[in-house]
This record gives C-alpha cells, structure tokens and sequence, in this order.
C-alpha cells in the first residue's frame, strides 16, 4: 500500500519543479522598503532618454518628414547653443537668453505656487475642519479643479491685462486646488485616536489643529504642493500664449510663427527636465516630513 | 471627508431627565456600600446605541449603572464587541452615552478632561512628531505648565516606567511594551485622579504582557488613583483588580459584580498567577462568562 501511495505521489510533483512561486515586482516593493530607496533606479531615465533620441534619429533619416517640421537632433542642439550665445547680433533666441527665459517662467511658477500655498493650505484646513465650509465652498473647490485653466485664461486677461499679473492669477487657479484638496483629505485622515489622545489631555479647538491637526497635514500639504507644482508646469504654456516673452513657454509658443520647431523642441525639454527635477525635489521633502509613514 | 471636532469637546445640553432619577447619593445609601466621597465615579444608567447609516442602529450597551469608588481598580471584562470599550470612553467623554449620565466627584462628564488619564489600545495615539518626553509632556503643554515643572514631571514618569534612557527617542522607534509604558507616563504626567486603560496589554507578547501588569500594579499602590481597566483576559483581570465587572455580550449588561483585591497581597505576580485561590477565582469567572456567551 504504502510504495503504491509515494509512487502516486512522485508522479505528482516531479522533483525538478520548484515549491512555490514569486511575483517580480512585489519582490522589488520588499527590496525598496528595506534599502529605502525607490525602486527606480537612476539610468532608467538615461535609457528612456537614449531610447527615444535613438527613434527620433531613426525617424529624421527615414527621410519621410520635412526637417522643417522635425527637426533633427543635431539642429536642436544649434538652436541650444543659439540659446546661450550672442549670434548674428541676436541674444539668445527670441531676444533672451535661455536662462532668461527659464528664470522668468520659474518666477511665476513660484509665484502662482506661493499663492496656491497660502490659499490653498487655510481653505484646505477649513473645508476639513468645518462641515459648513465644507458644504459651501467644497463644490466651488471641485469645480475649480475639473476646469481648464485654458479656458478661463481669456477672463483673467480681460481683468489683469497681459502683464505678469494676469498669469500669476492663472498658475494660482491652477495650483491652489490640488494644495486645497490635499490638505482637506489629509484633515480627514488624521488618525481619530490621535486626536482623542489629545482630547483627553484637555487640548482646546486651537490646540487640536496646532500639536495633532497641521503635523498629521504636515505631509499630504507637500503631496499637494507636488501635484500643483506639476499642474503649473503643464499651464506654463498657456500661460505664456499671450506676451509671454522672455518665459519658456512664451518661446514654444512663438516658435510657430517663425516656423522654427528646433526651438520648439528645446523650450518642451527645457520645461520637462526643470519640472522633473522640482518633482524630484518635493519628493525628498515629502519623504523628510514624515518620516513615520508606513511605520506608525 | 471632514472630522468635526467642534462635535466631540461641545457640552451636552442638559441631562435626560429619567423617571425615577438614581443619585449617586441614593445608590449608595444601601447597607455594606462604601461611603461616598467627592471623587467617586459613578456610572449612572448609562446606555449606548450605535446608529449606522442605513443599517439598523445596534445597541452595544444596555442600561448599566456603576458606583466606583476612589482607589478602587475595577476590571470590566467580557467577549469582544460587549461593549466594555463604549463605556470607557464614555466615561472618558469621548462618546457621548445614548441616555445616561457619568459624575465623577459629583459632576456631570460632558466631554474629555484633564481629570480622566486614558491609555488606548493602540500605541499609534502617541504622536509621532514627538519624541518620547515630547508626548510625555503634551498635556502639560496643553496646560500651559511651565518649562521647569514639565521636565520634572516628565522625568518622573519616565524614571517610573522605565523609559528614562529613551526620553529622546523617536515614538516609532519604540517596541509595544515601550509604546504602551509611554501612554502610561504619558496619562500619570497630568496627575489625574482616574486611569482609564483600553486593553492596554492586548497586543504585547507574554513576558512584556507581565512585566506591564507588574508596573501598572506597583503604580496603582503607590498613587491609589481610581483605576478601569478593561480587558478581556480573566486572568489579568483577576490579578489587577480589586472588583470585577463582567459585562454580557451585545448589548453589554453586567451580569456579575465581584469584590476581590487578590493585587493588594504582597506576592510578586508570579507567584499569584500559580496561587489555588487566584485560579479558583479566575476559573469561576470565566466559567459565568462563558455561560452568558451561550
């Protein structure tokens, strides 16, 4: 009976195969909790970048599209180097140089930021403190932030005219949103036996929101900040469409008239590269501000 | 999507008026009862129902009236979801009761305070931004207390509960035991005259488990404050407590009220936890919960 038993078993589980199984990207999860690095690593980027400089390249010399309307590789670099050299008399591109450009596109960026901050954090805090807030001005939040902010950019040019003030206010609609809606669902998270900790050690209203309420925020207002920061790198442009010049956007947008795509080309990696790295940099302090998560 | 704090520290409006009302007085003018001073606690009728949204509303606690005199430590106990935790924090004030009304020394609990320490089940009450003395010293902050005497009385509790040398510890780094020893410094640092401990011990292994049980023992003799402690171990129950109060399960009810005092012997717990007496005793309470369970 019993060899008859093991025979039935063997036949089963042929000994080669292996007990058990593991999934790739949860292994990888584990591995980035334990070093506590992400699991990216830094020459992913470089690889994507090659990749796609490779069928960029690929494409130019398929000899199929104009030159004028896909610029190859090699005339984007001219137009980079035009960007940050005196030629032919010519500042720069556009009649400022590249970092002219760039400062004056971060300026509003930080300006339409800072705004969003200081909007965004005390009506975040009031929507999640206060049902009546919420009730009223919750709905006016949400429809804010399913708008476009190209289609009310006409609006605000009609009222702040075309100067700095106009796309201040529109970097500002577009980021104190998100910072708003951050801050609310992180008042909604704060963990409830916190706040009765707090309770029964006699804390005042005043005293809940300042030692339990704004540290709980403290880490979804930077994960707000970061998805607004994105939002006015992505309405940098539309930002720009009207006297937008010296501004990165500005010089995307009047690279149509003077049919240079070259320029194009360069102002959208300009913005991507700097977008990317103040992503990068609220992800740090994402990461410092609470360096509790996923451990209390 | 929004937590209203405003609804939890409001005072009630007035209390129910009941048909025949039972003062603290009344209850424990009958023959045997301990005489009443100003720091009683007394539990008067109180009951809870849970409205869920939609659902029909679940009545966790049945009408339950309870005279807890000062220094006693009374241990609730029962099957989970009897409804022990509803009526601890009731009486910390963090729930407001369906009908009844809690007096501690006479005056009606309307919402938390200082007066009532509690410890929570969880350790994740400790807020994390702050290191260990940090959360100790919370509610003297809150209090406006000055520099100098918080630091004394942070020290003190720490020195008490053996955390002195992690004072400057981050809460996150803290094993269970630590967490839960720093939510006792931290409910003793404010000098209340009720304890009020959530199942402080669940969730700890059983070395630290009775290590715990020993601290918050030798604390209780030396402070004599006024100790609830809910659990739903009859053994840890039976070596804490002076009285053990048995709830049933839902809707909770105290289905047995039991003077013991075996924690004022001065056996180590060790040795009481091997003691017939305790076991006897233990035995025969779990034997009447069990019974109520079925």
């Amino acid at each position: 009976m019993r060899g008859v038993r093991s025979e039935v078993v063997k036949a089963e589980r042929p000994p080669t195969a292996d007990e058990g199984r593991r999934v790739g990207w949860i292994d990888r999860r584990i591995e980035a909790a334990e070093t506590g690095s992400g699991n990216r690593r830094w020459y992913g980027g470089l690889i994507a970048a090659g990749l796609a400089l490779a069928v960029w390249s690929l494409l130019c010399l398929s000899g199929r599209f104009s030159s004028l309307l896909l610029p190859t590789p090699g005339q984007v670099l001219t137009a980079f180097q035009q960007s940050v050299t005196l030629h032919d008399g010519q500042r720069g591109l556009l009649g400022s140089y590249l970092w002219v450009h760039l400062w004056a596109s971060l300026e509003r960026v930080l300006l339409g930021l800072a705004w969003g901050i200081v909007v965004g954090i005390p009506l975040g805090l009031g929507l999640g403190l206060s049902r009546v807030v919420d009730r009223i001005l919750g709905p006016v939040v949400e429809f804010f932030k399913a708008l476009p902010p190209l289609g009310y950019l006409p609006l605000l040019i009609l009222w702040f005219g075309i100067g700095q003030s106009s796309k201040v206010w529109l970097l500002s609609l577009a980021c104190f949103a998100p910072i708003t809606v951050a801050t609310a669902a992180g008042v909604a998270g704060v963990r409830m036996e916190r706040v009765n900790a707090a309770l029964v050690l006699g804390a005042s209203r005043f005293q809940m929101v300042r030692h339990v309420v704004l540290p709980s925020v403290a880490s979804d207002i930077v994960t707000g900040v970061r998805v607004a920061a994105g939002f006015a790198w992505t309405t940098i442009v539309a930002a720009e469409t009207v006297n937008g010049l010296p501004g990165l956007g500005g010089l995307a947008w009047a690279s149509q008239k003077e049919l240079r795509a070259d320029i194009a080309i360069l102002a959208i990696i300009v913005i991507g590269l700097v977008a990317v790295a103040s992503d990068g940099l609220l992800r740090v302090v994402e990461s410092r501000v609470a360096p509790w998560k996923g451990r209390a | 999507m929004t937590i209203h704090l405003e609804r939890r520290v409001e005072a009630r409006s007035a209390p129910p008026l009941l048909a025949t009302p039972v003062t603290a007085a009344d209850a424990v003018a009958g023959p045997g009862s301990p005489a009443e001073t100003a720091c009683d606690l007394v539990i008067d009728r109180v009951a809870h129902t849970y409205r869920s949204a939609g659902g029909a509303p679940v009545e966790a606690l049945a009408e339950t009236s309870l005279i807890i005199p000062q220094g006693e430590f009374v241990a609730l106990v029962g099957h989970s979801g009897c409804g022990k935790t509803t009526l601890l924090e009731i009486v910390a004030g963090l729930r407001p009761p369906t009908s009844g009304r809690v007096l501690l020394g006479g005056a009606e609990v309307v919402g938390p305070g200082r007066r009532r320490g509690v410890v929570f089940q969880q350790s994740s009450s400790l807020l994390p931004w702050r290191t260990v003395a940090g959360n100790v010293a919370l509610g003297l902050e809150l209090a406006h207390r000055s520099k100098a005497e918080r630091r004394a009385r942070v020290a003190r509790e720490l020195e008490r509960v053996g955390l002195a040398d992690f004072a400057r510890h981050k809460v996150y780094e803290l094993s269970g035991g630590m967490s839960q020893r720093a939510q006792i410094a931290r409910a003793l640092a404010g000098d209340p005259e009720v304890l009020l401990l959530d199942e402080p011990f669940s969730a700890l292994d059983a070395f630290t488990r009775e290590r715990l049980q020993e601290q918050l023992r030798a604390i209780w003799r030396q402070e004599g404050k006024t100790v609830l402690f809910v659990t739903h171990s009859v053994e840890e129950a039976t070596l804490l407590a002076t009285r053990v109060v048995v709830l049933s399960p839902r809707p909770g009810r105290v289905i047995a009220d039991r003077q013991i005092g075996f924690t004022r012997r001065d056996l180590p717990l060790g040795q009481m936890r091997s003691d017939r007496e305790v076991v006897g005793f233990a035995a025969e309470l779990r034997d009447a919960i069990e019974a109520a369970g079925e």
